[in-house]
């Protein structure tokens, strides 16, 4: 009788144990970090700032994403002409890598060029299946926060800024995937449909 | 003493196929009031409001230990659609696909509301809820994409106790449209590219 009833409670502390998920901390940044690099080019100004150190990917996104091979890229666009509108999409962020070695696990790398490796932005949707967290709703709540922190395509008007997350996936786990990569960047402009390029090194 | 031990059995066993049964129970839609909007500026324009399948059809999943809820709210994005257009743009005509939508000469822009994702969770006392909408406007007779904010509603609703938390499930829901609703119609209120009577 006694093992029945502590078999019970075990399964509804398993059931419980769910419940105590606590909320992931919104990212407000007061001033440009300092592992922050920008460049502008036509008017447009663009700063990343790599998430590498495991503790501040932790307190954000409540998982070590160095540690799981997702590479966290905090984004802010401005707009500083005075009659021009971009279009800022997410695909048309690309991770290069120039050295030698592989900075990603192999499969996601999505073609490759003669100056290295090419890595397109992966869907927040889809980081989760990398992770393999036990706890439903421990995983649950982490993947609706990459979704929410998640930078959002939009058109950028003179004057305008935007800001958010952009993720790469799979990197080497535990690597520090800034090293030797760059950023390259387009951004078209909505009325001649011409493209803007911009690529920002993020090495130190 | 024999009937607590065949309670135990039965809790236990109900425990257990909850646990490995991973069931999906598909919800009739939820009715949702859409939310009073305040009266802002009417942008010059008479524009093509696309509300199609896709949309009609969007479901959200609520993720529960195992299983999951389905709760279908393409209704309600669709009256949030037209809430939000009919009070930011001069004339809206609607119409089921962008096809269809290139054929209204009256009109000068086309609006395609588009759900690009969702998810939710639970924990700490409360369920949450994200969706994120993409609205694309096109020129109508260009078809050049114009304006293209997404947009990203969050909202959270305590989970009440075993005899409401169904209740409160759908508030979330309903939390999360009413934030949809009004950041869309901030969107449209503060779009430049929208303001002059030339797209």
């Amino acid at each position: 009788m006694k093992i029945k009833s502590l078999i019970l409670l075990a399964s509804s502390s398993l059931l419980l144990a769910g419940c105590t998920t606590e909320k992931i901390t919104d990212y407000q940044p007061a001033s440009p970090s300092i592992s922050e690099s920008t460049a502008q080019e036509s008017g447009v100004e663009v700063a990343l700032d790599p998430f590498v150190e495991s503790a501040r990917t932790k307190k954000y996104f409540d998982i070590d994403a160095v540690a799981h091979g997702i590479a966290i890229l905090h984004v802010r666009v401005a707009n500083k002409t005075a009659n021009q509108t971009f279009l800022v999409k997410k695909e048309d962020f690309q991770l290069l890598r120039n050295g030698s070695g592989d900075l990603t696990g192999g499969e996601k790398i999505e073609s490759s060029s003669p100056t290295g490796q090419v890595m397109g932005v992966i869907g927040a949707g889809a980081l989760m299946g990398l992770v393999g967290i036990a706890m439903v709703s421990h995983a649950a709540e982490v993947q609706r926060n990459f979704m929410s922190k998640e930078m959002g395509d939009q058109t950028l008007a003179p004057g305008e800024n935007m800001e958010g997350f952009i993720y790469f996936a799979p990197v080497n786990h535990g690597e520090d995937w800034t090293r030797t990569a760059t950023v390259k960047i387009k951004l078209a402009e909505t009325k001649t449909q011409q493209s803007i390029e911009l690529k920002l090194p993020l090495s130190h | 003493m024999k009937s607590i031990r065949l309670v135990t059995q039965a809790l236990f066993s109900v425990l257990v196929l909850t646990l490995a049964s991973g069931c999906s129970i598909t919800h009739a839609p939820i009715s949702m009031q859409q939310s009073p909007l305040p009266a802002g500026r009417v942008l010059p324009h008479h524009a093509v409001l696309v509300l199609n399948q896709e949309l009609a059809d969007y479901k959200v999943e609520l993720h529960l230990v195992g299983g999951s809820d389905v709760y279908p709210i393409g209704s309600a994005l669709q009256d949030y659609a037209r809430n939000v257009t009919g009070k930011c743009f001069q004339q809206i005509d609607v119409v089921p696909s962008e096809e269809k939508a290139s054929s209204f000469a009256s009109d000068d822009l086309i609006l395609i509301p588009q759900v690009v994702k969702s998810d939710t969770s639970f924990g700490n006392g409360q369920y949450n809820a994200t969706l994120v909408v993409v609205w694309t406007v096109k020129n109508r007779t260009s078809l050049n994409v114009v304006w293209l904010k997404t947009i990203t509603a969050n909202a959270s609703e305590e989970m009440g106790s075993p005899f409401n938390n169904f209740k409160h499930r759908r508030h979330v829901f309903q939390r999360v449209i009413d934030d949809l609703s009004s950041r869309t119609y901030e969107a449209f209120q503060g779009a430049t590219a929208l303001q002059g009577s030339q797209p």
